[in-house]
């Protein structure tokens, strides 16, 4: 009998992600910028994955949604929160993990698993309603300098010293940077600041939970060498890579849970 | 409605422009009774509170000399013990549709009332400063339970400036020393009501209003009991609004002891029959400091999707003893000790006036007899006094019962600021969180 196969949809902010499953390994995953129809952006998200992986969408069994455009996944039949999804996808990755930052495009938790390795939830803490510490404060800050996201991190590493910035809100601190621009600070240095105020904003949350090893990150933000280093310093902990792309890693822990739905179910 | 998973929550229009002048105790008389009006009859009863109050500011109207403007948490009983009426400004914010509600904060913000002042205050600080609220013959004020209320005094100093002002310090501490120090502060209150009102206090009254009082708390300890039982049969989600002015303004009077003990007969009654609230019981959590007052539908979501029952709310719980007297004989002096108990634990006023251990182990001590699955920390993104105390309670419940509680940022008020959607979305992970260690599928 042939391996049933899922999918995992995370609509984010900024990004929607699809994993295509069989329950033992990922087939496909997928990755598009979000728009403002998130029905149409998860549509084509988990097209683009099953093309990849060689199936129809009418072969896909299950599907669980999560991330802000949740309840707009066409055809989920289950809606999760975006906290379990990444406990579940990390734990699915490396089964040590203890502690998980996710920091996404608009928002960062902090999530403690318990130690059996099965990705539950032990307890999370989460930024509010405010952009610092997230991606799209990174994003506002690359468009200040006019540069691709995918650079900022290694821009940072190349600081001799790390510029303080003070302004915890994006729209203050965009200033803040213009100013340090205009007072003939290094490009590289300011960027360090910039890492390292994500990573300020990013540290709080931890003793919310309590630090256990190992740590590590998902979500966008962990592909960002500059703000993993910084936040390392913080934390003074080793901040250990997934497997898998931490982009995914959502919407990876949301086809486990289909996987697991639907063996239920059957 | 928005849509949340196909759950309804409430959406707004505030492009309306509203008449912000219009009569406040009308506005609430038409909306609240349209309320009610709207449910079913067989549990309209569970609403008289809500009824009675206003029926009391509206008979104002005819009694404005007894017209006394009392702080939230200053025991309502003083007040009643002078035959006089209480009115709250600050409690109609909490009773008013939420557009009407924040087109009265917009027009104080535009009066430069400073951001961070609550729209609890700040929604009647407008209508106060321009004259839009009635005189009052005396003004009872305190420094709890955070720093917003203690200058909400200077809003109404300004209002009525030549209304002299009674400010009740309430004492750090919870031994004798801290009541003896507010009964005699109480004592100087009554002066002050004799002085300021005209009238003289009528000792037997006083006697009865402390003897109501008394057989309130008895009830209200008798209905916990039966509260605990699982399935609860009384959530108290589900009468928030009644249970909060119930004891933050009717304690005292027969009409709640009345209404308390229709109350005390159907939780025992769904309690034999096993009956619980309006959906099955699943998990039960404590819900701490503020509640979603514009949309109740985020209960309804929990109990819906998850069967997550709120079963206590710290601040509706109660904490006053009452002592043990005979109160159709007790003397001054033993009710003035009575009074200051029950002033020294009023809701919020509690929590808000000394250490905060006292926020922690009070919401230790409702988790632990509620036998709760978790707590949920609510905390008004403007109370800034129990923060402090967030983390700690935090901690301390998971180091002592095991359970874990969020901690979430919310305006009771202003769906503006913190939505219902955005509720449910820091409520969401935490009650999956509790499902999965309960091994319930929600
Ligand atoms: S406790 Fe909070 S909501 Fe209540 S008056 Fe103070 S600031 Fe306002």
């Amino acid at each position: 009998m042939s391996q049933p196969i899922v999918a995992g949809c995370d609509v984010g902010s900024i990004w929607a992600k699809a994993v295509i499953f069989d329950g033992k390994e990922i087939l496909a995953s997928a990755v598009i910028p979000s728009s403002p129809f998130p029905a149409k952006t998860a549509e084509k998200v988990l097209e683009k994955a099953a093309n990849k992986a060689g199936v129809s969408m009418g072969d896909i069994e299950y599907v669980v949604g999560t991330g802000y455009g949740r309840v707009n996944v066409p055809n989920a039949k289950k809606t999760v929160s975006e906290i379990a999804c990444h406990a579940k996808g990390a734990a699915w990755s490396c089964s040590d993990v203890a502690t998980l930052i996710d920091v996404g495009g608009q928002d960062c938790k902090v999530i403690s698993l318990a130690s059996d390795g099965h990705g539950r939830v032990m307890d999370f803490s989460m930024n509010d309603k405010c952009a610092a510490g997230t991606g799209r404060f990174l994003e506002v800050m690359a468009g200040v300098f006019e540069l691709p996201i995918e650079e900022f991190g290694e821009r940072a590493l190349k600081a001799e010293r790390i510029l303080g910035i003070s302004s915890q809100c994006t729209v203050f601190a965009e200033s803040e940077v213009v100013c340090l621009i205009a007072q003939g600070h290094e490009i590289e240095q300011i960027i360090a600041g910039i890492c390292d105020a994500v990573a300020a904003r990013v540290s709080v949350l931890v003793p919310r939970v309590g630090l256990r090893e190992k740590v590590y990150m998902s979500g966008g933000v962990a592909k960002n060498i500059g703000v993993r280093q910084a936040l390392q310093r913080r934390l003074r902990v080793t901040i250990w890579e997934l497997t898998e792309d931490p982009l995914i890693i959502g919407a990876l822990g949301a086809a486990v849970l289909a996987m697991d739905a639907l063996r239920q179910q059957q | 409605m928005s849509d949340y998973k196909g759950f309804q929550f409430k959406t707004y229009d505030f492009s309306k422009q509203l008449d912000t002048h219009i009569d406040l105790i009308d506005l609430l008389h038409n909306t609240i009774g349209a309320d009610l009006k709207k449910r079913p009859e067989n549990v309209r009863w569970l609403f008289e509170p809500v009824q009675q109050y206003l029926d009391e500011l509206a008979a104002l109207r005819e009694n404005p000399d007894k017209l006394v403007y009392r702080h939230f948490t200053f025991a309502p009983e003083i007040v009643y013990a002078m035959d006089c009426i209480s009115y709250v400004p600050e409690a109609l914010t909490f009773m008013m549709p939420t557009e009407y509600l924040c087109a009265l904060v917009d027009e104080g913000r535009e009066m430069d009332v400073p951001d961070h002042f609550c729209g609890f205050l700040g929604g009647v600080t407008a209508p106060l400063l321009t004259g839009r609220l009635p005189k009052p013959k005396a003004i009872l004020h305190c420094n709890q339970p955070c720093d917003n209320s203690v200058a909400w005094g200077s809003v109404l100093a300004e209002s009525f400036p030549d209304t002299e002002m009674f400010i009740l310090d309430n004492p750090y501490g919870d031994d004798e020393e801290g009541v003896r120090f507010a009964a005699e502060q109480l004592r100087e209150g009554f002066n002050y009501l004799e002085r300021m009102t005209g009238k003289r206090l009528d000792l037997d009254r006083f006697r009865e209003v402390m003897a109501k009082s008394a057989e309130a708390y008895r009830l209200m300890y008798e209905i916990n009991e039966y509260k605990k039982a699982i399935p609860c049969p009384i959530p108290t989600s589900s009468i928030l609004r009644p249970i909060s002015v119930a004891f933050y303004a009717l304690t005292g009077t027969e009409g709640l002891v009345g209404w308390l003990e229709k109350h005390l007969a159907d939780t025992k009654e769904r309690y034999e029959k096993g009956t619980g609230g309006w959906r099955e019981e699943k998990m039960r959590v404590v819900w701490n400091l503020s509640w979603p007052i514009f949309d109740y539908g985020v209960y309804d979501w929990m109990e819906e999707t998850f069967g997550a029952i709120a079963v206590a709310y710290h601040s509706a719980e109660p904490f006053y003893q009452p002592p043990d007297i005979d109160y159709g004989k007790a003397s001054y002096e033993e009710l003035l000790r009575a009074l200051a108990l029950r002033n020294n634990n009023h809701a919020m006023g509690r929590q808000g006036r000394g250490h905060f251990m006292t926020f922690v182990n009070d919401t230790l001590k409702w988790c632990r007899e509620f036998s709760a699955d978790g707590a949920i920390f609510a905390g008004h993104w403007q109370c800034q006094a129990n923060w402090a105390a967030a983390q700690i309670t935090k901690e301390k419940l998971m180091e002592e019962l095991g359970i874990p509680m969020l901690i979430m940022t919310v305006d009771q008020l202003d769906p503006r600021v913190v939505s219902a959607e955005q509720m449910v979305s820091r409520l969401e992970p935490f009650l999956e969180m509790l499902a999965e260690k309960k091994g319930i599928k929600p």
